[in-house]
């Protein structure tokens, strides 16, 4: 049973966390301050975090910082500050991904399990020696079987959705605007572009991202076009 | 005790004294040169070491070689081998009865002491028995010979008497002349000496003092001066030639002696106490005491200047590091009062001075010096005046008061204060009344002195004015030219205030009077406007920190709420109330989440905290995407997007998520009022300078309010409010698009609900 440290001081919260995570088979231990979270840590084997932000005594980011001096177990932050440049910094000194209060309990589990996969199967992937095998963080595309896993979770797309995604995930970091994946996948030039393409991106984006509003793949350039981040 | 453990002020007194002292050995010193030297004889005299060398000693031999010449002439009238002979005859006169007498010197000199007259130690002939008028006198006497002057010879016949009286004077007159040579050189020995010798047929006469000396022996006496009949040339070491010898020597040649020669002489070593040596000694002992007097002259004034800089340097301080002036009482009054009351004082104390100063003077010094006495006391008055009154205007300039404290000053600032406190057009009044009536003035002076202007001055007066009007004219002008440049300068702060540039502050440098006023007053309402804005940014700083903050504390227990609520939900309740409650629970709570993330965006967006990354994107690709990205929810309603878009990319400089944060709020709002089953219009149209996204739809409630009005924060179409959404959406969309530098315009028309954003394009670049 995968262990899962949650610290935060409303002693709710860390209530209700407790009662999904557990919900989905994981054991949760509490803590509500830096400084009982990092007692925890050396106690017991910890595979995941989630921390808040603003706490009392030992704050979330400098227990990250701690945590990170021995440590790589992945880190969600959980925190009422939503603006950029909370999550900026907060990815930024080690943590694995960030979620603002209030959040969804869906997409919390969600994040979760992708984080605790992502960690786990790093070691024990076959190695890839298939070149028709596509990789970009989390998401595999195996091109033999047409087949899209988001981590380890297969992904049904449609035949058009698939070649976007492709298209896009061989050319890892490229952006691609409309009218050039258009030209791509309908080998035909695009004549008065329309929203298809976009419309598209959007049901891929549905698909394998936990939220689509906030993509970890697919991302939109807005006015450019879109990409895969190169992960 | 050293010197500099003495506190300033003792240090300063005893300069003062030490200042006197020196003055008064400089005054002594020139007093002492005044005295002992002939004026105008430079300092080449300090030079003559020696008194032969000097004018006194030539004046003395000059005058010595005449009395020689005199006891020549007279030798043989009254002696007789050598010695004074009372027998010889004097005179024969023959009297109105005809009788003819014939004097001797005897009976010349019996009647004389009978008249009183007799000759006094310096051998003058003085009376002191009677007062002869001798005009009176009648001249009742034929004379016809005077053994003392053969050769008188007569022009008129009343030249031929005279009176016994003046005989006799004539005599002893003449008496006086030989005896005075004889007492002084032959019966005394003496510095000087003498030897003139005329010789005729081995027949020598001979007058001298020193008989046994030949002209060789004379001549190492020292000075001499050497004439003989062979020779036209002096032989003389004399710095000048004694004049008339040659001719006297001529005269006194009785016996027509074809050879002659003269020397004089004078014994420099001054063996015997006679004139020579005496002025010998004056002339030493004065060397000496000029000497004195330059080197305390020179100390003095040396002294003099020293003590003064001290005290220049000193003047004013109280303390040893200068750093605290103190004024006195005769600082404090304006610098003409001073300068006035100082030559008051000083006509006082010169006529004090002159009351009591004068008559000390006269009581204590002897007359000769009384005139050189009194002028000193004059100039030592007039100079402690001057230096006194000198010291306060030094203080004066130490503590910056000299032009300060003057008259002059104050004068300028009335005139000054006349002028700047009144109104432009009073000023200008003024001056245009003062620049007619100088111009007016001046040109008659001109014309009357160009009427004369055949007299040099007048026609010199007539340049001077004419280029001093000239130069006044340009004055006025170069005065007009830079008012209206400094107006020109408000101006143009003005303006720059009037378009925002508030921090703008104009330059000062050169604006005066009422000008630099109002300068001064425009730069305040720049500072005044920008401190103004600043504190309102400040504020709005503030109120989004605060809001940002607030909405951290809201976030906490809603996280809460909104997770129990969905845990209430997993419990399987199948009560339908309850069901309906947990739904309507959800959906406010959910309600309360956007609305303070909303809250949070839209301050934000507005106090303009919103850091921007601003990138070149294509408006058309955009418009795109976010279709794309709408395109399922519109459906849900049944909305239909229906966008014209031009083919060719439309490239603007934004920040890609903020205007995605834009159009996102406008579609959504367009999702959520637009009414069922109708249309959304996108459309982009461009100008030639500007791209415009233009959304409409027609709203579902009727738009009772206007286009502006509703970007006002929490202002929503719908007036019961039971729609979703924070009313914030398209006050962040204006904020937002303001940032970024856009344009953002609501109109409704009826149900027509019309957005228009539009941002700059980027020229693209020119395709070949």
């Amino acid at each position: 049973m995968q262990k899962i440290l949650v610290c935060d001081d409303d002693k709710q919260i860390v209530e209700a966390i407790k009662i999904y995570l557990t919900g989905e088979g994981f054991e949760v231990i509490e803590a509500y301050d830096g400084y009982e979270a990092l007692e925890l840590l050396e106690q017991q084997e910890i595979d995941l975090m989630i921390v808040d932000v603003m706490m009392p005594g030992l704050d979330g980011i400098r227990t990250i910082l701690k945590v990170r001096e021995d440590s790589s177990i992945p880190i969600i932050i959980l925190s009422a500050k939503s603006e950029d440049t909370d999550k900026i910094l907060g990815l930024n000194i080690g943590a694995d991904d960030y979620i603002s209060k209030p959040f969804s309990p869906l997409e919390l589990v969600a994040r979760v399990k992708s984080q605790l996969r992502r960690y786990t199967q790093l070691g024990n992937l076959p190695p890839v020696s298939n070149e028709q095998i596509f990789k970009c963080g989390g998401l595999t595309i195996n091109d033999d079987t047409k087949e899209v896993w988001v981590d380890d979770e297969l992904i049904k797309l449609t035949p058009i959705e698939y070649h976007i995604l492709l298209l896009l995930v061989r050319n890892a970091g490229k952006v691609f605007s409309i009218d050039e994946i258009y030209k791509q996948i309908w080998n035909e030039e695009a004549i008065g572009a329309d929203n298809t393409v976009a419309v598209h991106i959007r049901h891929i984006r549905e698909k394998i991202e936990i939220n689509p509003r906030e993509p970890r793949y697919l991302k939109v350039v807005w006015g450019v076009g879109y990409k895969i981040e190169k992960q | 005790m050293k010197l500099k453990d003495y506190s300033l002020q003792i240090k300063k007194n005893i300069a003062v004294l030490l200042h006197i002292i020196f003055l008064i050995l400089a005054v002594t010193g020139i007093t002492t040169l005044y005295l002992n030297t002939t004026i105008g004889n430079g300092l080449g005299w300090l030079f003559d070491r020696n008194y032969d060398d000097s004018n006194a000693f030539l004046e003395q031999v000059q005058e010595d070689t005449e009395h020689i010449f005199q006891y020549v002439k007279y030798r043989d009238v009254f002696e007789t081998d050598g010695a004074l002979d009372l027998s010889k005859e004097m005179f024969s006169i023959t009297r109105s009865d005809g009788s003819e007498t014939t004097y001797t010197l005897e009976e010349v000199m019996r009647y004389a002491q009978g008249q009183g007259f007799y000759l006094n130690e310096q051998f003058e002939v003085v009376n002191d028995l009677f007062v002869y008028d001798t005009a009176s006198i009648a001249k009742d006497c034929l004379v016809n010979w005077r053994a003392y002057d053969k050769d008188r010879s007569i022009s008129e016949p009343g030249e031929a008497y005279a009176s016994l009286l003046d005989l006799t004077r004539e005599v002893l007159s003449s008496l006086s002349d030989y005896y005075s040579v004889y007492h002084r050189f032959i019966a005394n020995s003496s510095n000087y000496y003498f030897k003139i010798l005329y010789e005729e047929d081995n027949k020598y006469i001979i007058y001298s003092n020193a008989h046994d000396m030949t002209p060789e022996q004379l001549r190492r006496m020292g000075r001499y001066c050497y004439f003989a009949s062979d020779s036209i040339l002096l032989d003389t070491n004399l710095s000048e030639i004694p004049s008339n010898i040659t001719s006297a020597m001529e005269q006194n040649n009785f016996y027509d002696a074809s050879n002659y020669y003269m020397i004089i002489a004078v014994n420099t070593t001054y063996p015997f106490d006679d004139a020579y040596a005496a002025a010998n000694n004056e002339y030493l002992d004065m060397h000496q005491r000029t000497f004195e007097a330059l080197i305390r002259l020179a100390a003095g004034i040396i002294g003099c200047f020293l003590t003064l800089y001290y005290l220049v340097i000193a003047a004013g301080y109280q303390t040893k590091d200068r750093t605290s002036l103190r004024l006195q009482g005769l600082d404090m009054v304006s610098t003409e009062s001073c300068l006035i009351l100082t030559g008051i004082l000083t006509l006082f104390i010169l006529f004090l001075g002159e009351k009591i100063g004068y008559k000390i003077i006269h009581l204590l010094v002897v007359e000769t010096e009384w005139t050189i006495m009194e002028r000193m006391m004059r100039a030592v008055i007039i100079y402690f005046c001057c230096l006194a009154c000198a010291f306060s205007l030094l203080r004066r300039y130490k503590a910056q008061l000299l032009w300060e404290n003057s008259s002059v000053h104050q004068l300028i600032k009335n005139i000054y204060s006349y002028i700047n406190d009144k109104t432009h057009s009073y000023r200008l009044l003024c001056s245009y009344a003062a620049f007619v009536a100088i111009q007016v003035i001046g040109a008659g002076i001109f014309a009357v002195l160009y009427s004369y202007r055949q007299f040099p001055a007048a026609a010199g007066g007539c340049i001077t004015l004419a280029l001093g009007l000239a130069f006044a004219d340009y004055y006025i002008f170069h005065r007009l030219f830079i008012l209206s440049l400094q107006q020109d300068q408000m101006v143009d702060t003005i303006s720059r205030i009037a378009a925002g540039d508030t921090s703008y502050q104009m330059d000062l440098a050169g604006f005066s009077g009422k000008e630099l006023e109002v300068a001064k007053m425009l730069n305040s309402i720049g500072t005044g406007l920008e401190q103004a804005l600043q504190v309102q940014v400040r504020s709005e700083r503030l109120k989004a920190d605060l809001i940002t903050n607030v909405s951290h504390d809201i976030k906490t227990p809603l996280t809460s709420i909104i997770n129990y609520v969905d845990l209430i939900k997993r419990e399987n309740i199948k009560d339908p109330r309850i069901q309906q409650y947990l739904t309507i629970l959800e959906q406010k709570s959910q309600r309360l989440k956007t609305l303070t993330e909303d809250l949070v965006e839209a301050s934000k967006a507005s106090s303009g905290s919103i850091k921007l990354v601003m990138t070149e994107l294509d408006l058309v690709e955009m418009i795109w995407q976010t279709n794309g990205e709408f395109a399922d929810k519109y459906s849900q309603r049944q909305l239909s997007l229906v966008s014209a878009l031009p083919d060719e990319p439309i490239i603007i400089e934004a920040d890609g998520r903020h205007l995605w944060r834009v159009l996102e709020n406008l579609y959504n709002n367009a999702f959520k009022y637009a009414m069922e089953n109708s249309r959304v219009y996108v459309d982009l149209v461009k100008d030639e300078h500007k791209a415009y996204v233009i959304i409409k739809n027609v709203s579902e409630h009727p738009l009772n309010i206007e286009g502006e009005d509703l970007t006002e924060r929490f202002v929503r179409g719908d007036v019961s409010r039971t729609t979703e959404g924070s009313g914030l959406g398209l006050s962040i969309a204006k904020s937002l698009t303001t940032l970024q530098g856009g344009s953002f315009r609501i109109s409704t028309d009826a149900d027509l609900f019309k957005v228009e954003i539009g941002f700059t394009m980027k020229k693209p670049p020119k395709e070949a």
